[in-house]
């Protein structure tokens, strides 16, 4: 900003110089062309009043109004000429070039005038005039009047200040355009030591300013330089040691983050191995209750199976009985088979009698023929008899058909009593199996009952020690919380010590060292 | 049988049937807020010419009319006169328009008297070219404005209108009719009582309040005005619409049919009669006045011929007039030159024309009043005809007893 504010008080001293300018040039242009173009108004409505005076003097004797008019027409035209207007000799207005009237205040100018005067006026409506009179033969054909326009000379001088004061300006912007390279190169080495002052402020400890110049700027900078770079050293071994306090800071910090972490893993732990011990402890009381149970359980079984060995004796006796009975059964079935067997030949003799008897009556009825009528008593006795013998034949095959029912039946029954004495013997074995398994179980149960005391015993000293366990993993976790807090604790100092080393690191990193 | 030959081989060429050609110069305004007064006269006068060459000329020539505009402008007058002068063979000037033009362009013609230049009726009542030094050089045939306002003044003065005010032109046309309005007052030991100006080439548009408000506060019994149509018309408008009811008289250089259609035009679904308390003095007889021979034969070639300025002349629209006091003024013009021209033996020279004019004598142009010219006396017409509006028309004003007071 050094740069800045030199150019500031240099362009405010220019500015102030240059309105003094200004304002003196416009002061004295404006008086000077007032003066000089009031003097050339004059001097100009002198020529007019004066040539219109001349030229006027014949027509005006002729007392012809409008060639007086003709003329003043033709001067009011010039520049500069606000009016024109001529009198007679008796002061009467004859001729004049006013729109819309002739103001009231020209006509005081208006008496009968001898010599040439020059005189200021204000016209209503077009402003401050010259006005110039000019007599014409002495004043005795009348006089002239020219108004000279005084806002024409103000509008002349108006531009001309105009003029000026643009031209002031244009040098005003060059001179200003120059003092700021001029003062800029004045200025380049300070401002170059501010900025490295502000870099230096700022942290930047690496900037250099390149000095070629011998004198007090160059010595500043130079001082400047070995200033920054004793500087830049110091900032660097702290930079060095802010880095490794802020490393160590963050390891333990990440140890303690880790201790914290087992800790909590290890309070959650011991917090369900105490659940997990408080389950045990309940378990093994129902345990405890449930094997005793049991044993009472086992004791009454003990007692059901010798009641159920003995029925099993008995019933073992009983199949034995039935297994003799059937034995015997079989026997007289036996018997009864051999039995029909003998009436079955029986009845085959009497089967083969008939049959030869059958035979017998066919040879006697035709021996019988042959004897013709002699024969005939005889023949009937043969019919007789062969009807005996079909009826014979008959009955005995009623006879063996009623005997090969009863063989049948017998046989069935043989059958019959043959199968139930096996199965009765089979079932007498399983009885048997039967029993002797079960006087085994009931020897194993009534084994058993002992054990179950045992098993009793030893689930409630279980218990026991699953609620001595139980009361210790309480102690242990009381322990476990205690040491969580203390490395919280720990922690949050562990953080803190982070935070300064980041701090400490922060400051000393503003230094932007070299080297 | 040779000449006969000769004249009609002459003829093939440059003219149908005519020996000669008599070319006059003429320069008005034909732009501009007076460019009606231009126009018209034109027309009357080319009117007449057109009848003239149609019936074989003036002894075989045909007359020529050439225009230029100078837009009532001085300067431009002068230019134009100086192109006549020098370029081309003009017999004379005729016709020019408006009293600042005619006024400049005096010298001019005193300069070159050795050529004998001369300028015939042109359109103004003002007194520079009615008296010496240059009234050897111009011949009028119209009645001086100093004539009309000592006619005006005459007039009101006799209905006990003592207390007059003037409106004018700011320029040597105005100063004119001021100067004859004071001079008739002198006359009776009476000052005009007040005065008030405009410049010209005033439009209608612009106001007159300032210009109404100055003669109002004097009180006067009438007011003169001297001036063109367009900013006469708008001091009536605004005389009227301010309540002010006095008698206003122009004098014939405004233009009176140009200032009834104006005023006319615009009192189109307005309230006020614009036209009421309207005197116009005139130099030559109303058109409507169709006992004389000359309006008749007037009328009769406008139906016939109506001639219009050439088209590249106009830059502005006009409407031109059926009839009008102007374009009747042209015609009486174009007829006393005709009538002169005619009298000189073979192809008029610029330096016997002076002779011709001179020498005429009770010319009757049909307007009941005879015309003479002598070598003292370079104004034909004398009388002066005053007319006012009646019906939207303008009607010859033979009783004014209607303003006595």
């Amino acid at each position: 900003m050094i740069v800045s504010r030199l150019l500031w008080k240099t362009l405010l001293k220019l500015t102030v110089l240059f309105l003094l300018l200004a304002v003196a040039t416009t002061l004295t242009s404006g008086w000077t062309l007032r003066s000089r173009l009031t003097e050339e108004f004059r001097s100009k409505g002198q020529a007019i009043s004066n040539s219109v005076a001349n030229a006027a003097v014949d027509v005006i004797i002729s007392r012809d109004a409008s060639s007086v008019q003709a003329l003043i027409d033709q001067y009011g035209e010039i520049a500069g000429v606000g009016y024109v207007f001529v009198t007679d000799s008796d002061g009467q207005i004859i001729a004049h070039t006013f729109v819309p009237t002739i103001p009231e205040n020209v006509l005081p100018l208006t008496p009968n005038q001898r010599s040439a005067a020059i005189q200021e006026i204000k016209i209503q409506g077009s402003g401050n005039h010259i006005d110039i009179s000019s007599p014409m033969l002495a004043g005795l054909a009348g006089t002239v009047h020219v108004g000279m326009n005084r806002d024409v000379i103000e509008a002349h001088i108006r531009d001309a200040q105009r003029t000026l004061l643009l031209v002031l300006a244009v040098v005003f912007l060059v001179g200003v355009a120059s003092a700021y390279f001029v003062i800029g190169r004045m200025t380049g080495p300070v401002g170059e030591a501010a900025r490295v002052a502000r870099a230096v402020s700022a942290g930047d400890l690496t900037v250099r300013i390149q000095s070629r110049s011998k004198d007090e700027t160059g010595e500043l900078i130079r001082s400047i330089n070995r200033m920054t770079e004793s500087l830049n050293g110091i900032a660097g071994k702290m930079q060095t040691s802010g880095s490794d306090l802020v490393t160590i800071a963050a390891r333990v910090a990440t140890n303690s983050r880790r201790m914290d972490a087992a800790m909590q893993e290890l309070g959650a732990f011991t917090g369900d191995t105490l659940v997990s011990s408080t389950q045990i402890s309940n378990t093994s009381q129902q345990l405890f209750r449930t094997m005793d149970d049991l044993s009472r359980l086992a004791e009454d079984s003990a007692l059901l199976a010798a009641v159920g060995k003995e029925g099993l004796g008995r019933m073992e006796n009983t199949v034995a009985r039935l297994v003799d009975l059937t034995a015997q059964l079989s026997g007289s079935f036996a018997e009864m088979k051999e039995k029909t067997n003998s009436i079955g030949m029986v009845t085959t003799a009497m089967t083969k009698v008939a049959d030869r008897t059958n035979l017998l009556s066919l040879n006697a009825a035709i021996e019988a023929e042959k004897a013709g009528v002699q024969g005939a008593g005889f023949s009937v006795v043969a019919r007789e008899i062969r009807r005996l013998a079909d009826q014979t034949a008959v009955s005995t095959l009623e006879i063996e058909k009623i005997v090969s029912g009863i063989q049948s039946a017998v046989s069935n029954g043989v059958d019959m009593v043959r199968n139930f004495s096996d199965e009765v013997r089979l079932s007498e074995s399983e009885i048997r199996n039967a029993a002797q398994q079960l006087s085994q179980i009931v020897e194993k149960v009534q084994a058993l009952s002992p054990r179950f005391e045992a098993v009793t015993q030893g689930t409630l000293s279980q218990s026991e020690g699953a609620e001595s366990i139980h009361r210790s993993m309480i102690l242990l976790n009381e322990t476990a919380e205690k040491t969580a807090r203390s490395v919280d604790e720990f922690q949050e100092i562990t953080i803190r010590l982070e935070d300064a080393a980041r701090i400490l690191q922060n400051e000393v990193s503003r230094f932007r060292t070299a080297g | 049988m040779l000449v006969r030959v000769l004249l009609l081989i002459g003829c093939l060429i440059p003219c149908s049937g005519f020996t000669e050609n008599i070319r006059i110069g003429m320069s008005a305004a034909f732009s501009g807020p007076s460019r009606g007064l231009g126009i018209e006269l034109y027309r009357g006068s080319r009117t007449y010419f057109e009848s003239v060459n149609r019936s074989g000329g003036v002894n075989g020539n045909s007359i020529n009319l050439e225009v230029l505009d100078d837009g009532y402008d001085p300067v431009r007058a002068i230019d134009n006169t100086v192109k006549f002068m020098q370029n081309g063979n003009i017999l004379l000037l005729f016709n020019y328009v408006g009293t600042p033009t005619v006024t400049r362009i005096l010298p001019l013609l005193r300069k070159y008297s050795d050529r004998n230049h001369l300028l015939f009726f042109p359109f103004t009542g003002a007194q520079p070219h009615r008296q010496p030094p240059y009234d050897e050089f111009v011949f009028n045939l119209r009645a001086s404005y100093r004539e009309e306002t000592a006619g005006l003044v005459e007039h009101f003065a006799g209905l006990r209108r003592k207390r007059i005010a003037v409106f004018y032109q700011i320029d040597a046309y105005g100063r004119s009719g001021w100067d004859g309005v004071q001079r008739a007052l002198y006359a009776r030991g009476l000052r005009m009582v007040a005065e008030a100006t405009y410049r010209r080439g005033t439009s209608f548009r612009q106001s007159m309040k300032a210009q109404v408000e100055i003669l109002r506060k004097a009180n006067p019994d009438a007011v003169i005005s001297v001036g063109t149509y367009e900013p006469c018309a708008a001091f009536i408008r605004d005389a009227r619409d301010a309540g002010w009811n006095v008698p206003v008289a122009n004098v014939s250089f405004v233009g009176s049919e140009n200032l009834l259609s104006t005023l006319l035009e615009y009192g189109t679904g307005r309230q006020t009669d614009y036209t009421r308390n309207l005197i116009n003095s005139q130099v030559v007889p109303s058109y409507e006045e169709v006992s004389l021979p000359a309006v008749r034969e007037y009328r009769e070639i406008m139906n016939r011929f109506d001639m219009q300025p050439p088209e590249w002349l106009l830059k502005e629209q006009y409407k031109p007039l059926p009839y009008s006091f102007v374009s009747f003024e042209g015609f009486l013009n174009a007829k006393l030159l005709v009538e002169i021209l005619s009298r000189i033996q073979g192809l008029p020279a610029r330096d016997g024309l002076q002779q011709a004019i001179e020498s005429m004598e009770s010319v009757d142009l049909g307007i009941g009043a005879p015309v003479s010219f002598g070598p003292q006396k370079h104004q034909g017409l004398n009388t002066i005809y005053y007319t006012t509006v009646e019906n939207g028309k303008f009607v010859k004003l033979d009783d004014w007893s209607r303003w006595k007071q």
